[in-house]
């Protein structure tokens, strides 16, 4: 059972604000489908999968190169060089 | 009518000065004049007269006797979370968030279509992020399905389906998460193509899932899809999980006799498919066995499992990569307080119902205490479904069935149930979970006239084989020729 208040905790972990009535609606939503995910739960991997089975993702190097591209060309919220932002640290 | 012919032999006019591509250009324009405000196809589009001075440039090159490329002339449209650097072009995906956003730079696959001369004349509407399957979630209002306007076109990728379907596009690309290119192609009555994970580039395309996304073809035919392929198909520095090699074309006559088909038990069950789309199903897979295939039933035997291991999987990567939508350094900002109220109103206002559902459901199945239940245990259930599509492979050529459990649905009629909107999937997801290629061609009308598409599925690998089997099915049967009413006879 997902309750109003578990919703507004993953909202806010979500960076997201949440009108009540949307919190209302979401925590019926979020019942339904976690008890559909509980599915998972039911399957015995022990017997299906072992360790070397996990899947591993083969990506190449990560070698870092300039980029073509400068936040001048698509960024409105540039200051000189820098993005700007609301004050993060307090005055004084 | 110069619509109807296969890309190849577009071109192949165009290169003979047989046609000229601005005649083709004004063909697809007059299209998209006369039904994209009806049907709400396109997000953004290159203005007529531009198009018609690019291709003018081609017409050109070719009485120069330059070479051009393999799509030289051919009106093109890409889905709306494509990166495009064209002054008249968003890249926008259908959300508030990114609404008017420019993208300074090409993706890969579009920078392949520029190379070769084609023409990209539109970004296409889309579910917001590539987040559905019905084209409701677009934040400018749905693309409408030609056969019937009452009914959803399919999604994610629903603007580029029916931009192909009516001619207001003779091609056109799509991102694939879980059936968003080939569920769409089949509610339209097209053929859409997903390559193996990596071989098509996605740099450029707006992340959702990256271990799942993937960019693919929509076009009216498997031998279409696959020219378009081949020539955007290339080995990508940029993307850290391209293949490492191009995919090598099937040069083999195909021998349909030769083939083994597996048709699993449970996508012939009654309590999920519909009795349209079965009956065209069994009615493809006993065609095939006419043909002298071998078309055998098996029990795959992890369905049940299998949709919410993806669900939990492409969400987690949802609510990681949508992070980047913050109203720092680009797209909507709103909020004047703190920098946390400044990220939470610009999140709030920007992203739609669905995506805030799952970018919290991938948080949650993330977050302590929880995800080795969830995230953890889908990617154990991964490598085992995995490991049994590939080897169900070896013994087989090709696994078959439906696209979609049903045919296009009504607007509104599972919109506010999105587990019922999930499971619409249930067919198309285990392509992207196990990296295979997979395409929808189109397999009959139902009793209501609503296209039904019919799927194939290979190995890794062998999209070339598989786009050649596909062709060799429509040589010999006409699904594909049909045309809604909008097309221009």
């Amino acid at each position: 059972m997902f309750k109003p208040e578990d919703v507004r905790k993953i909202a806010a972990l979500s960076s997201l604000e949440l009108s009540d009535e949307e919190v209302g609606k979401f925590a019926e939503q979020f019942t339904v489908i976690l008890k559909y995910f509980e599915k998972l739960k039911e399957v015995d991997i022990g017997e299906l999968v072992d360790d070397d089975d996990q899947r591993q993702v083969n990506g190449r190097d990560d070698i870092c190169t300039d980029s073509e591209v400068s936040p001048d060309q698509f960024s409105p919220y540039l200051d000189g060089k820098f993005f700007k932002v609301p004050r993060v640290i307090e005055q004084n | 009518m110069a619509l109807d012919f296969p890309l190849s032999q577009l071109v192949q006019k165009i290169q003979n000065s047989d046609l000229n591509p601005t005649a083709l250009v004004n063909l697809v324009y007059d299209q998209i004049e006369k039904f994209d405000q009806e049907l709400n196809v396109y997000r953004s589009l290159v203005p007529r007269e531009i198009s018609l001075k690019r291709a003018e440039q081609i017409s050109q090159k070719v009485s120069n006797g330059e070479r051009v490329g393999k799509l030289a002339g051919l009106p093109v449209a890409i889905k709306n979370n494509l990166s495009i650097a064209d002054p008249s072009l968003t890249t926008g995906c259908s959300s508030k968030i990114l609404e008017g956003y420019h993208s300074p730079y090409d993706a890969t696959v579009v920078e392949a279509l520029k190379e070769e001369d084609a023409l990209v004349i539109g970004t296409t509407n889309m579910d917001e992020f590539a987040m559905g399957s019905s084209n409701e979630n677009s934040a400018f209002g749905p693309t409408l399905n030609p056969w019937n306007p009452s009914r959803v076109p399919g999604g994610s990728s629903g603007g580029s389906a029916v931009a192909v379907a009516t001619g207001m596009a003779v091609a056109a690309l799509g991102s694939d998460t879980g059936g968003s290119v080939r569920q769409p192609a089949s509610f339209c009555g097209i053929t859409g193509f997903k390559p193996t994970y990596g071989a098509l580039s996605r740099y450029g395309l707006v992340a959702y899932g990256s271990s799942l996304d993937q960019v693919g073809c929509l076009t009216r035919t498997a031998e279409d899809s696959a020219y378009l392929f081949e020539a955007i198909q290339a080995v990508d520095t940029k993307d850290s999980t391209s293949l490492a090699n191009k995919l090598e074309s099937y040069e083999e006559q195909i021998d349909l006799s030769s083939l083994k088909f597996c048709l699993p038990n449970e996508y012939l069950d009654s309590k999920i498919v519909s009795a349209d789309v079965l009956e065209a199903t069994t009615y493809l897979a006993d065609w095939l066995a006419q043909q002298g295939a071998t078309v055998e039933k098996k029990y795959l035997g992890f369905l049940e499992c299998l949709i919410p291991a993806y669900y939990v999987i492409s969400f987690a990567e949802a609510s990681s990569n949508l992070g980047r939508f913050d109203g720092i350094r680009y797209g909507l900002r709103r909020g004047s307080g703190s920098l946390d109220e400044l990220y939470k109103t610009t999140r709030e206002s920007g992203f739609g119902t669905e995506v805030k559902r799952r970018i919290m459901l991938g948080t949650f199945v993330l977050s302590a205490g929880y995800y080795d239940a969830y995230y953890g245990k889908a990617n154990q259930i991964r490598a085992f479904i995995e490991k049994k599509i590939h080897s169900l492979l070896t013994e087989f050529d090709f696994l078959i069935g439906p696209v979609s459990p049903g045919v296009p649905f009504k607007f509104g009629e599972k919109k506010d149930d999105p587990l019922s909107m999930y499971l619409e999937d249930v067919y198309s997801v285990l392509a992207n979970f196990t990296r295979c290629p997979a395409i929808s061609i189109p397999a009959g009308m139902s009793k209501e006239e609503l296209p039904i598409g019919f799927q194939l599925m290979s190995k890794p690998m062998e999209d070339y084989r598989l786009l050649k089997v596909s062709e060799a099915i429509q040589a010999k049967t006409d699904f594909h020729t049909r045309r809604p009413p909008q097309w221009p006879f």
